[in-house]
């Protein structure tokens, strides 16, 4: 199996694990990143593999959407952060799951 | 090059931005009108929509396909979020923040257009993100605790459900080279193991997927979600941004995947069996109610599923029939409480207590939207069960229709429950109705509609037979 | 051989003749108003680096969204230049619309005075 492909399971594994048990919403946040970035590191070897360029420009794309992600999450993060002045996923709990 | 395919998502897209720039240019006082100019914005795209539908030409321009399931679809979009503004009206009495509002709501609902339209897996991530992001801001409108909190919510479970997506699309172009929905069904079936790589990639679409129609085991974040939006964005998410996801399923698993359909059809057996029964199950406890109706509609989602369980094309035909229909009924219902918790300030089952008598004409639309949502004669739900549950048998599937028949038995119980306390449980405080129009009409013409489709609903049967998605 | 140089080569010389002309046309009819601070060697305007805060305020994470959002959107120029000479005129089109739209989001953020430092 390629190396790099093998990189980006490990990757998806690492941030879907720090998702499922980190609890601070910046942190769970983080790992989403590093699950988007795995997906981005999987197109770029499988473009080179069929030497076609579609994999890299979904991977400019999914960058520049992926910001625009961020920038939403953060401000979200901050709107919460200055209500609740704590930022741990088990404390924001008024509304019951 | 027919680059007049585009006409509806460029007017779309150019209304989205002069609501901005009035947003920026207007003074203070003249902002309201905006939910006038995206009202007419909305309603000149629908024109040019329906005017391909019926009459322009169809076809397709890069990844841009136009034929009549897209434009079916987009026409529910854009009724939908025409029901959305006349609902938001009175929440956004202020009337300040009507630009910021105005244009995410249209810009969502041009990535939902652009969504169903997309024959590639790289516009169906970008305009997936425009219509994920744009929720997920006009959930946090509030801008208080617990809108933030829905938000927050929703946007790790969608941030999350958007990198599955990713790492789908990325395994299926690995496996076939392409993006290009088409180009993928051609690489089907693989030999050897690489068939065990497409399927994990096929569901990994169907998992991203999922979480936006909040089937069952991927909905953990939408009561939470529904409850903390705004509710005229309750109602948007439930019935617009559900339609848009559910339409992108069937597309990409009809155009990509039809040769591995043994294998989708048992799942979504099994995810319909689970969303309705829950939901339901869950609605039958809840005393708030926008959260009771935030399960009743990931019940109803599980209704529709049924189209994906036994594909046939008396039931997907249904099932296009069926969300036209739950738009105009659960965005009703949503409107209605919307007006209610914005007068009395409570979202609880006791904010319509007596409003059957004191505010009858709105009571009455309440009425009519819960029992066609419970799926009662002479309203649109019951012909969209029907008509649903009728394909699932002429399918082979009588257990899956007994279950869902099962289940509406069960809804009734909750839907019930608030038409009691709507004409027979007395209000404790009274409360000034003040009256607000532009929300007058849009209950009042959703519930018509509601009872129209319930009385005669052989012609929009009629345009969903037609709008089919293509096997190709 | 080296004609394939050529290119670069004015590109090289034009660019400096660009910077040139700048800084010469800067030099002379900018003021000129010397102090001790401005004559020291140069390091950003800041005399001495003042210790990094340990937290930045919240405030920042506007300004660097920003920044990072209008900075990646450039992105989108490398394969719409990559593929210019297939897409002809619809593809300055496209990209004139999509300038048209970064355009609105600019003017947006500044009249909503998200680049107002305090």
């Amino acid at each position: 199996m390629n190396p790099y492909l093998l990189t980006s399971v490990l990757l998806l594994a690492l941030g879907t694990v720090g998702v499922l048990i980190r609890r601070n919403p910046l942190v769970m946040f983080m790992s989403i990143e590093m699950m988007w970035n795995s997906a981005n590191l999987a197109f770029v070897s499988f473009s080179r593999h069929w030497l076609s360029q579609g994999g890299q420009v979904f991977v400019f794309l999914a960058l520049t959407v992926a910001a625009a992600e961020v920038a939403i999450g953060l401000g979200i993060i901050v709107l919460v952060f200055r209500y609740r002045h704590q930022i741990d996923a088990d404390q924001i709990n008024s509304l019951k799951g | 090059m027919n680059y007049g395919l585009l006409t509806p998502v460029d007017i779309l897209t150019a209304a989205s931005l002069l609501v901005m720039v009035g947003d920026i240019f207007l003074p203070k006082d003249y902002k309201p009108s905006l939910a006038a100019f995206a009202a007419f914005g909305v309603a000149v795209t629908l024109g040019a929509v329906l005017k391909q539908f019926f009459v322009g030409r169809q076809g397709s321009i890069w990844s841009y396909s136009v034929g009549h399931f897209n434009l079916y679809f987009q026409i529910v979009f854009l009724l939908g979020t025409l029901l959305t503004i006349g609902s938001s009206i009175y929440f956004l009495r202020r009337g300040r923040e009507a630009g910021e509002y105005f244009s995410l709501l249209l810009l969502a609902t041009l990535g939902a257009m652009l969504l169903v339209s997309s024959a590639n897996l790289l516009t169906i991530y970008v305009s997936l993100e425009l219509l994920s992001i744009s929720s997920y801001a006009l959930v946090a409108f509030r801008r208080d605790a617990r809108s933030g909190e829905g938000a927050l919510k929703y946007f790790l479970l969608g941030g999350m459900s958007s990198a599955v997506f990713l790492y789908g699309t990325s395994l299926l172009y690995g496996l076939s080279g392409s993006l290009d929905l088409r180009l993928i069904n051609l690489h089907y079936p693989p030999a050897g193991n690489a068939h065990l790589l497409f399927l994990a990639a096929m569901f990994l679409l169907v998992v991203a997927f999922g979480f936006k129609v909040a089937l069952v085991p991927f909905h953990m974040w939408a009561p939470d979600t529904y409850e903390g939006a705004p509710t005229p964005v309750t109602a948007y998410l439930s019935a617009v941004s559900k339609a848009a996801a559910f339409a992108v399923l069937l597309r990409v698993l009809i155009t990509a995947f039809p040769a591995a359909a043994p294998w989708w059809r048992e799942t979504f057996a099994i995810l319909s069996v689970a969303t309705m029964t829950l939901g339901n199950l869950a609605a039958l406890r809840q005393n708030n109610l926008k959260r009771m109706l935030a399960y009743s509609s990931i019940a109803q989602a599980g209704y529709v599923l049924i189209a994906l369980a036994v594909p046939t094309a008396a039931t997907l035909s249904a099932s296009l029939f069926y969300l036209m229909a739950y738009t105009f009924m659960n965005i009703g219902a949503f409107a209605v409480l919307a007006y209610t918790d914005a007068v009395t300030g409570k979202e609880d089952v006791e904010s319509v207590a007596g409003l059957g008598l004191s505010l009858p004409w709105a009571g009455l639309c309440l009425t009519v939207f819960l029992l066609s949502l419970g799926g009662l004669p002479f309203t649109a739900g019951l012909m969209g069960k029907f008509f649903l549950f009728y394909g699932a048998v002429a399918g082979g599937s009588v257990w899956l229709a007994a279950v869902a028949l099962g289940n509406s038995v069960l809804s009734f119980f909750y839907y019930f429950r608030v038409i009691r306390y709507l004409y027979w449980v007395p209000a404790k405080e009274t409360h000034k109705w003040p009256s607000v129009w532009p929300w007058g009409l849009t209950v009042g013409t959703a519930a018509l509609v509601t009872l129209f489709l319930g009385v005669y609903p052989a012609p929009l049967l009629a345009l969903a037979r037609m709008s089919l998605p293509v096997i190709p | 051989m080296f004609s394939a140089y050529l290119a670069i080569l004015v590109f090289c010389l034009l660019a400096a003749a660009l910077a040139g002309t700048f800084s010469l046309v800067a030099g002379l009819f900018g003021p000129r108003r010397p102090s001790e601070r401005k004559s020291e060697a140069y390091e950003c305007g800041i005399r001495h680096p003042p210790p990094l805060p340990k937290h930045f305020p919240a405030k920042f994470y506007l300004l660097g969204m920003l920044f990072l959002l209008f900075d990646l959107e450039a992105v989108s120029f490398y394969p719409w230049a990559v593929d210019l000479h297939r897409l002809h005129g619809f593809g300055l089109l496209e990209m004139l619309s999509f300038i048209v739209v970064m355009a609105v989001g600019y003017v947006y953020v500044w009249r909503k005075g998200g680049f107002q430092w305090q």
